[in-house]
């Protein structure tokens, strides 16, 4: 049998299966394989697939529909920008049309509004700003545990679009992010269409919860204020807890902060990016008290998660460890995993796991020491402390809680010191009394210097190891062990109950995205990093050079870096737009997101911190986001250049167009009327366009040259289409520095010739994108008609107008006289 | 709004109507839910998934143009962009539990028969997805998402009669891979 015609009557019948014929009738007449492959397609229609329940719909469907009330910033017809489009096309393919206007020529330098941009890239999570200054507290999320809110995002059902009753956390005024997370003050009512495995909607955001007894935040105004349900907070909180209370912090990548009694913490700058989204930046002081962190491993290069003290700050990469810092302003620092850089006075020390350094504000950080805890009675006092049958130095340094008395049951927190019995750091009172059903207890880590059947001596400590004792595997001497066990009354000795070996400090993981640019055998090269390659690597299928990958390993103790995987990444977010509040110049943060400037970044003048900006940049193979304009955004909708010729001076009119201005309006002086002038205004949302300079135009062949800065974001023959709207038609005059490329950022120059036309000099590049990888789905934008034609509207504006369907390869010619994209209005 | 073809509520949309932006999304939410539940096993991610769609329709819904292809195709490949792009950044197996079949969607009461059509679900889908990805893609969007060739032809770009073809091979494929799996467990029953 023919294949073509067996596909055709299966087609035919699945046809009329749609149309809603009894699948037995569809069936007949077919042999058994044609009736199968009908049976197949109706088994997929008919799929069983579970589907989320009504509630749970209606929820999305009320934060979808919310997505789309966007606010009066937006003008409510888009034929704003399509009119200035055309004429900014017309005018640059029709110098004759431009000399009839009158010298009146618009470009477009940049958007305003949101949404606009076809293909835009994804926006950054911006995190939902409040109004307030400084600490910034959002509503309520939930009152659930931990866990269940671990379980989140999963919509919950209870929620539907008109029980909203709590804040509706608005998004920051003009902002790309949709106003899609909603919170209720009341109940489990917590819904996130954008999913995130953590408890926080975003990178800027750090939850506070697992709140214990007091736990208070500061607010704006200055007032301690009692937190009693989890809240998020962000860069500029103060938080701080009361005896015998606590709370705990939560980062959007996993990192945590364990607060203790007494303690008092301010979050500095808060940009938790996950590790496929960038870098980790989480900076904290601790003024008071006692705080846990454990931190997520990241050694991207970039990412930072830093604990200040009064006295000095410990930078962490991936590890567990304590900060305290003492009455007296003593601060302290211990790892139990990983490693921290503590420095201070210009001095720095690395802590491994097990180790311990303390300072006061006019010290360095003390040489690492072997840390040393203990559980037990206390039966001695004074110069020498006994706990457990335990000695521990003390001095005016150590630490004592709770007026322990003999008799009493302590915890003893010190470090070893050479030749000498350990020192106490710390002595808190746990209880009165000596009955303790489970013995005194030892924590010791430190170096295996010798190992015996019965007895290892960790630290110079010496350890009886009996038959009962779990010893981790491979353990050599030389290695850092952590020692766990009890402590025999009467004669103190320390019975190992487990000996676990502790990681290799050198051998850090890392984790990074970067471009292939060598591939050999036993080493890349990516994004100019040499990694090798081991039997053990797993490389997804398909890589070649020019694609983009994350690459993870780890960092051997010779620097080398092996990788353990290499998966491909979507590159497609090679550019980035932010919207949101300044947060800083220097660096550069808008709404919490970190940025780099170039010499290329448009900027415009003025800017001050608070001020609602836009940023729009690309993304460089190392992570790096660069901005490639900084532009206000306040009631502005357009901001335009044109040149044209003063019909009056106060009030303002250009080539018949009526200018507001006001002071800050800068009028270059001795401007009369009948001068050939370069305006740059803003057109409000009222209409009204408000001049922001008026200069001179010179005599001579360049009356006055323009240079903005654009993504390429289509190249159609001789038409390079810009990321804002813009199109530029090649010709033999325009000088082009570099190859021009989808996603390239470029500078383009444009003058005012003597004759008034408006020409584009030149075209530079500045930044070009790595090549392209492995095929991905194009991104949504108008796709061609049947058979990859195009519809236009031929000679717009003229008796002739009319939509027209025609093939792309004719779509030159057409848009070469005039016609436009589209179809006619 | 219900008797507005897509166009004139896209429009309706792109001035700001919301209620058009809602009957967009009451109509072509559950298909491409189903599109994506097609490659994504968790009801809950998936259904997380259709809503990051709609909202990422909603935030480039004014650069939509009708240039003669229908607004499902334009909508779908949003759907697939966003969808390849999750699938690229996770790894690892998806796991299905059983407890799906206890949601919405099921009209099953006894258990035989949810674990039953549990199975089957698992196996179409584990089928599917074993297919080369335009082969996968089309069946998708033809069967689980319900869009007709043209739109089928516009959203991959590719012509009707290549779609028609790619849904022929396809289906045959997907017939072999259930048939080996009904044999593997005839087998492993004997």
């Amino acid at each position: 049998m023919n294949e073509h015609e067996s596909e055709a009557r299966v087609q035919e019948r699945l046809e009329l299966w749609e149309k809603g014929e009894p699948l037995v009738v569809c069936l007949q007449g077919l042999d058994a394989e044609e009736a199968s492959l009908v049976q197949t397609a109706v088994q997929l229609q008919q799929a069983p697939i579970p589907t989320p329940d009504g509630t749970a719909v209606a929820a999305q469907r009320a934060a979808v529909m919310a997505a789309g009330s966007l606010p009066a910033a937006i003008p409510a017809n888009p034929l704003w920008k399509e009119r200035l489009i055309n004429l900014w096309q017309t005018l640059f393919t029709h110098r004759e049309v431009a000399l009839a206007l009158s010298f009146v020529l618009i470009l477009i330098l940049s958007f305003a509004w949101f949404g606009l941009r076809g293909n835009e890239p994804e926006a950054p999570v911006t995190a939902v700003l409040p109004a307030s200054d400084e600490a910034s507290i959002t509503a309520p999320i939930t009152t659930q545990t931990e866990t269940e809110m671990a379980a989140l995002p999963a919509t919950q059902p209870e929620l539907a679009a008109e029980e909203t009753t709590g804040e509706e956390a608005s998004t920051i005024p003009g902002s790309n992010v949709p106003a899609a997370i909603q919170t209720a003050v009341t109940g489990n009512q917590l819904f996130m269409p954008v999913l995130s495995t953590s408890l926080l909607a975003g990178p800027g955001q750090a939850a506070l919860h697992e709140l214990s007894g007091m736990v208070e935040v500061k607010t704006a105004d200055g007032e301690w204020t009692a937190v009693t349900a989890n809240i998020h907070l962000t860069t500029g909180a103060h938080i701080r807890t009361g005896s015998l209370s606590s709370a705990a912090l939560t980062f959007y990548d996993g990192s945590q902060a364990h607060l203790g009694p007494n303690a008092e913490l301010s979050l500095d700058e808060v940009h938790a990016l996950q590790p496929a989204e960038g870098f980790r930046t989480v900076v904290m002081t601790q003024w008071t008290g006692v705080s846990d962190h454990t931190v997520q491993i990241r050694n991207d290069g970039g990412s930072r998660y830093e604990v200040k003290t009064p006295t000095g700050s410990g930078l962490a990469r991936g590890t567990q460890f304590r900060v305290q810092v003492q009455p007296d302003g003593r601060a302290v620092y211990t790892v139990t995993e990983g490693k921290v850089d503590v420095n201070n006075q210009g001095r720095t020390v690395s802590l491994i796991a097990g180790q311990t350094t303390q300072f006061a504000a006019d010290e360095p950080p003390a040489s690492p020491s072997f840390l040393v805890t203990g559980v037990g009675v206390l039966t001695q006092m004074g110069d020498t402390w006994i706990v457990a049958g335990q000695s521990f130095t003390v001095n005016e340094d150590t630490l004592i809680l709770g007026d322990p008395q003999l008799g009493d049951w302590v915890s003893v927190t010190g470090h070893l010191v050479p030749g000498s019995d350990p020192a106490a750091d710390t002595i808190q009172r746990l209880h009165s009394g000596g009955g303790h059903d489970g013995g005194n207890e030892f924590t010791l880590t430190g170096p295996v210097e010798s190992i015996s059947e019965t007895v290892w001596v960790v630290a110079g400590q010496t350890i009886s190891v009996t038959a009962d004792t779990a010893v981790d595997e491979g353990i050599a001497m030389g290695d850092t062990v952590r020692v766990r066990g009890d402590i025999l009354p009467g004669d103190g000795t320390l019975v190992a109950v487990t000996i676990e070996l502790l990681a290799v400090p050198d051998e850090l993981p890392f984790e990074f995205v970067g471009v292939v640019q060598v591939q050999a055998d036993a080493e890349w090269t990516i994004s100019g990093i040499a990694i090798q390659i081991d039997a053990g690597t797993q490389i997804e299928e398909g890589i070649g050079v020019g694609d983009t990958v994350k690459v993870e390993g780890v960092i051997l103790p010779d620097n080398t870096w092996l990788a353990r995987e290499i998966t491909l990444v979507s590159p497609d977010n090679a550019t980035f737009t932010i919207t949101g509040e300044l947060f800083s110049m220097s660096p550069w943060n808008v709404a919490g997101v970190p940025f780099t400037v170039a010499d290329w970044t448009q900027i415009e003048p003025g800017l001050e911190i608070g001020d609602l900006v836009r940023v729009t940049g690309i993304i460089l193979p190392d992570g790096a986001w660069v901005a490639a304009e900084i532009v206000k955004l306040d009631n502005h909708v357009l901001q335009i250049i044109f040149v044209g010729t003063v019909d009056s001076i106060d009030p303002w009119v250009v080539n018949g167009l009526p200018l507001v201005t006001d002071d800050d309006t800068i009028i270059e002086d001795g401007i009369v009327v009948g001068d050939l002038v370069r305006v740059v205004a803003w057109i409000r949302t009222d209409g009204t366009w408000l001049a922001t300079q008026i200069d001179l135009l010179d005599d001579g062949d360049e009356q006055g040259c323009v240079a903005i800065t654009a993504v390429i974001t289509a190249i159609n023959g001789n038409q390079v289409i810009l990321a804002n709207g813009q199109t530029i038609l090649l010709d033999e005059g325009i000088i082009i520095d570099g190859e021009l490329t989808v996603g390239s950022v470029v500078l383009i120059v444009a003058c005012v010739q003597a004759d008034g036309t408006i020409v584009i000099v030149s075209i530079t590049i500045i930044y070009t994108p790595p090549p392209p990888g492995p095929p991905t789905p194009p991104p949504p934008g108008p796709p061609p008609g049947p058979g990859g034609n195009v519809t236009i509207c031929h000679k717009p504006g003229t008796p002739a107008e009319k939509t027209m369907t025609l093939p792309q390869s004719a779509l030159g010619g057409h848009l070469g006289h005039g016609d436009t994209m589209g179809p006619c209005p | 709004m219900e008797q507005l073809s897509d166009l004139e509520l896209v429009n309706q949309a792109q001035k700001g109507n919301r209620e058009a932006i809602g009957a967009l999304y009451d109509r072509h939410h559950l298909r491409i839910y189903r599109y994506v539940r097609s490659r994504i096993y968790d009801t809950q991610l998936a259904h997380d998934l259709t809503g990051e769609i709609f909202l990422r329709m909603v935030r480039h819904l004014d650069t939509y143009r009708p240039t003669g292809a229908p607004f499902t195709a334009w909508l779908y490949q949003i759907a697939r962009n966003h969808l390849a792009n999750h699938v690229q950044k996770e790894s690892g197996p998806q796991m299905v539990a059983l407890t799906e079949m206890s949601k919405n969607g099921h009209t099953a009461v006894d258990p035989a028969i949810v674990v039953e059509q549990q199975l089957e679900m698992e196996g179409l889908l584990a089928a599917l997805n074993r297919l080369e990805e335009s082969q996968r893609e089309v069946l998708a969007l033809r069967f689980l998402a319900g869009l007709s060739l043209q739109e089928v032809a516009e959203t991959l770009d590719k012509s009707v009669a290549a779609v028609k073809s790619i849904q022929h091979r396809s289906l045959k494929t997907m017939k072999l891979l259930m048939r080996s799996k009904e044999m593997e467990t005839v087998m492993r029953d004997a």
